[in-house]
């Protein structure tokens, strides 16, 4: 797709600029032939010539030669200054036309993904309430009883798939508090190094300083743990070098984790935030992972970006705000259920 | 006995809910959303103790409902329940809690919560 609009752009751009010069050059010819013919021009190149009759024709040659040269090149030069500049505007436009649509539909798979929730949640609840129900009524040895229980617990499985998709969709958080990111890593390393096969593998550069964003420590954990899992994946259970790299800059937050697996190409990078799109073989993962960290990243108003190469490994950078400090709170409970 | 007025545009919820609610000792009355006229009925009929109103609606939405309860009925206790939020960024649980509603839950949820809860409820009247 890029490719093409770019070439479509340029083809815009080539044939408006061509336009325009027929246009200049046809003005510039009408409006030089008014002056010659209104000064008797011709009469002053006979006399300008008849007055110069001495001069040598390797001269004229030569003088001519070189301005030909001269102009040739000026022309050159420009063409070639003018056609980058309009192709690094055209990249840029596409860029952003790209990463425009991107968000549209991360956006709307947000509100798709909020309104099945909702939808399901409601059918799970008669599910659940009259499985209990009946094992309440049933006789405790009664063969029907595990067979409700089975019912349960496949009903529980597709609650927490729900629960993940409305994460995604960021519907389902109901506070704001302040996570310290700085805190949260430092003092948790060795519960983030307990995620991965290889503890030793897993890395921390951090910052001195403080890191408030408008995330619950829970959110903050949901988005390390998913990034460094994802990280950990990339080497296939081999195991591998993963480093966090926390930093502030300005007002705002630069949380980056690098590994050295398989990579990604540019298909792959395009599409890693969507909902069950996942590159793992079939029951390694929901496919939710990414798409629920990107959710939770935009409630602040935050971004993330991926700098891939297959083979080369991955780079995860996460920028979030600076959130003020004088919110940071202790942790919260963050069950969502219920509350008087 | 203590009466509940139950409200759920979703017949199966309300079947599960009321099966729960009576087991557990309550009357139940349904209303299939906040424009019903059962629920101005019933509500005029001042036996009600309870109202268990989900939030998403056709007709009359939840919050509508409870903020009319909150003018009309002050003193009468109110449970939001909701699937989860739809079409917007802003969680209508929140919202209901805010306006007044004594307890939310996230619907799928537990019928021995939800009777605990308004066993507390009623309690304390």
């Amino acid at each position: 797709m890029p490719q093409a609009r770019k070439r479509q752009l340029m083809k815009e751009k080539v044939r408006l600029s061509n336009r325009k010069q027929v246009i200049t050059g046809v003005t510039c010819f009408i409006l030089f032939s008014a002056v010659l013919l209104n000064t008797d021009a011709f009469e002053l190149f006979y006399d300008f010539s008849r007055e110069h009759e001495d001069w040598e024709l390797d001269e004229i040659i030569l003088v001519l030669f070189s301005a030909l040269v001269t102009s040739s090149l000026t022309f050159a030069y420009s063409t070639w200054h003018y056609n980058r500049t309009l192709k690094e505007e055209i990249d840029y436009r596409v860029k952003l036309e790209m990463e425009l649509a991107h968000a549209q539909k991360l956006q709307s798979l947000g509100t798709l993904a909020g309104g099945i929730a909702h939808s399901t949640n409601n059918y799970l609840q008669p599910i659940q309430t009259l499985s209990r129900l009946s094992k309440k009524q049933l006789p405790e040895e009664s063969p029907l009883q595990s067979v409700l229980d089975k019912i349960l617990q496949a009903s529980e499985h597709a609650q927490e798939v729900l629960d993940q998709l409305l994460r995604f969709s960021h519907q389902g958080n109901r506070e704001n508090p302040v996570c310290d990111l700085q805190q949260e890593l430092s003092q948790h390393q060795l519960l983030y190094q307990s995620a991965v096969s290889h503890a030793e593998q897993l890395t921390f550069k951090l910052t001195d300083q403080s890191c408030p964003v408008a995330l619950s420590n829970s959110q903050c954990a949901d988005i390390l743990l998913a990034l460094i899992t994802n990280a950990e994946d990339s080497y296939d259970g081999v195991g591998g070098p993963i480093e966090v790299q926390l930093e502030q800059q300005q007002n705002m937050v630069q949380l980056s984790i690098s590994d050295q697996g398989c990579g990604m190409d540019n298909t792959l990078q395009q599409r890693i935030f969507e909902p069950f799109y996942t590159s793992k073989t079939v029951g390694q993962g929901t496919g939710l992972g990414l798409s629920i960290v990107h959710g939770l990243i935009q409630q602040p108003g935050g971004s993330i970006e991926v700098k891939s190469e297959p083979g080369k490994g991955s780079r995860f950078i996460v920028h979030l705000p600076l959130a003020n400090q004088d919110n940071l709170k202790l942790p919260l409970n963050d069950s969502n259920t219920h509350s008087a | 006995m203590k009466h509940i007025l139950l409200i759920d545009d979703d017949e199966l919820v309300r079947f599960a809910l009321n099966m729960a609610l009576e087991m557990a000792g309550f009357k139940v009355t349904q209303a299939t959303h906040g424009a019903d006229p059962i629920v101005t009925s019933t509500l005029n009929s001042q036996q009600v103790d309870l109202v268990i109103s989900d939030i998403i609606m056709p007709e009359k939405e939840g919050i509508e409902l409870l903020i009319e309860l909150r003018q009309q009925h002050p003193q009468l206790p109110v449970i939001c329940i909701s699937g989860g939020g739809r079409l917007s960024g802003t969680d209508y649980l929140v919202s209901a809690e805010k306006l007044g509603a004594q307890a939310i839950f996230r619907k799928p949820l537990d019928e021995e919560q939800l009777i605990a809860k308004i066993n507390e409820l009623l309690s304390t009247d």
